[in-house]
């Protein structure tokens, strides 16, 4: 993910709309992505996507730069994103939607068919990623999407590192054995 | 050590390792087929994760003008500028009722004095004792009260203009829960 420059968010914070406007072109898929992944759709991701940027905007001149941008914002979406999903009161049973999907080969040939496998594994997973509790779900978004460290990460989650950590740990446990048909129940965990 | 604390060790092993480091974990992997199958998983789950495209919004998000011109001059600068100058009104307005007192203080006894001297003073009405002494200190009354209206005239003003930039922000300001809470994991 770009870093916006400092003289660009100087601009904006001056209230330069056409460096806004640059700023949310370069942002906005970021943003929309961890709002959708947040959310798990796509209207809502956008209003909060929306909301975000709108908070940016009047919020930008207190930005004092004493974190990363781009950490100051995630953490503003994910408060905005939490908030709402708060106040939807939604409850996200999280089903598992559909059963694994054949055994990788181990065979690499290009065949058509142990593409559309491979395909169809990887889909797997990212439609598992979407049914994963949203404190695992936002760890493996901003790690291997928006690709954070551990210390952004807690740093936007307000978590300890360790706890960063472990939920990680946690996710891709229970992605893994998910995907070896091995049963281990998302709500155990 | 069961395949299920084998399995928690597995995934704690750093994102990308092709072999476990912990070699307690390595062993068991050569003999429990379950548990190779849960750690090639696990290398699969890292290579999708990694390679999973962003989702897009399917048209730009619309910053649009009314939404940039939500953080306009007055409300960028209202608030400062109200607070300054209702601090600035309230402090002339003090010092003129302070000097105000003040002055009057010092210019009643010339004044009383003459009165009793002259022996007419007391005698006479009250309005007209008034109406002698107002003429005689027109000039720092009418610079007091002056002091005050000013005073009074930028008090009111910078509150205007506050109450006008906080009734355009109002609707846009966060909650301060959403300002002070943090995200609840």
């Amino acid at each position: 993910m770009p870093e916006p420059s400092a003289q660009l968010l100087a601009r904006c914070s001056r209230g330069d709309r056409q460096a806004f406007a640059e700023l949310v072109n370069q942002q906005q898929a970021f943003i929309y992505n961890l709002a959708y992944r947040l959310m798990g759709e796509a209207e809502e991701a956008r209003d909060l996507a929306q909301e975000a940027l709108l908070r940016v905007w009047q919020m930008l001149p207190s930005f004092r730069g004493e974190a990363r941008f781009t950490t100051w914002l995630y953490r503003l979406v994910v408060n905005l994103g939490l908030n709402r999903l708060a106040s939807l009161r939604r409850n996200r049973t999280s089903p598992m939607p559909d059963e694994p999907p054949p055994a990788a080969q181990t065979d690499l040939s290009a065949d058509p068919q142990h593409l559309e496998d491979e395909r169809e594994r990887r889909e797997y997973i990212w439609r598992q990623v979407d049914a994963l509790p949203e404190k695992y779900r936002l760890v493996i978004t901003l790690y291997y999407q928006q690709e954070r460290s551990y210390v952004e990460i807690a740093h936007i989650l307000q978590l300890p590192v360790n706890t960063v950590k472990t939920h990680l740990a946690r996710a891709r446990q229970m992605l893994a054995s998910r995907l070896a048909g091995l049963g281990e129940d998302l709500n155990d965990l | 050590m069961t395949c299920d604390h084998i399995r928690r060790m597995l995934s704690l092993e750093p994102v990308g390792t092709v072999l476990p480091h912990n070699h307690v974990a390595r062993r068991h992997l050569l003999t429990c087929s379950d548990c190779r199958r849960f750690w090639q998983a696990l290398i699969e789950v890292d290579a999708a994760l990694a390679a999973r495209p962003l989702d897009l919004p399917e048209t730009p998000l619309a910053v649009s003008r009314a939404l940039a011109e939500e953080r306009g001059a007055p409300q960028a600068l209202g608030r400062p500028f109200s607070q300054l100058a209702c601090l600035f009104g309230v402090t002339v307005a003090l010092c003129a009722l302070a000097a105000g007192a003040h002055a009057l203080q010092h210019a009643a006894a010339p004044s009383a004095a003459f009165s009793v001297a002259g022996g007419q003073a007391l005698a006479s009405p009250w309005p007209s004792a008034a109406s002698r002494w107002l003429s005689a200190q027109s000039d720092r009354v009418a610079q007091v009260v002056l002091a005050v209206v000013i005073g009074v005239f930028v008090t009111l003003l910078s509150a205007a203009v506050g109450f006008q930039a906080s009734a355009r922000s109002a609707p846009d300001a966060p909650p301060a829960s959403e300002q002070t809470q943090p995200p609840r994991l």
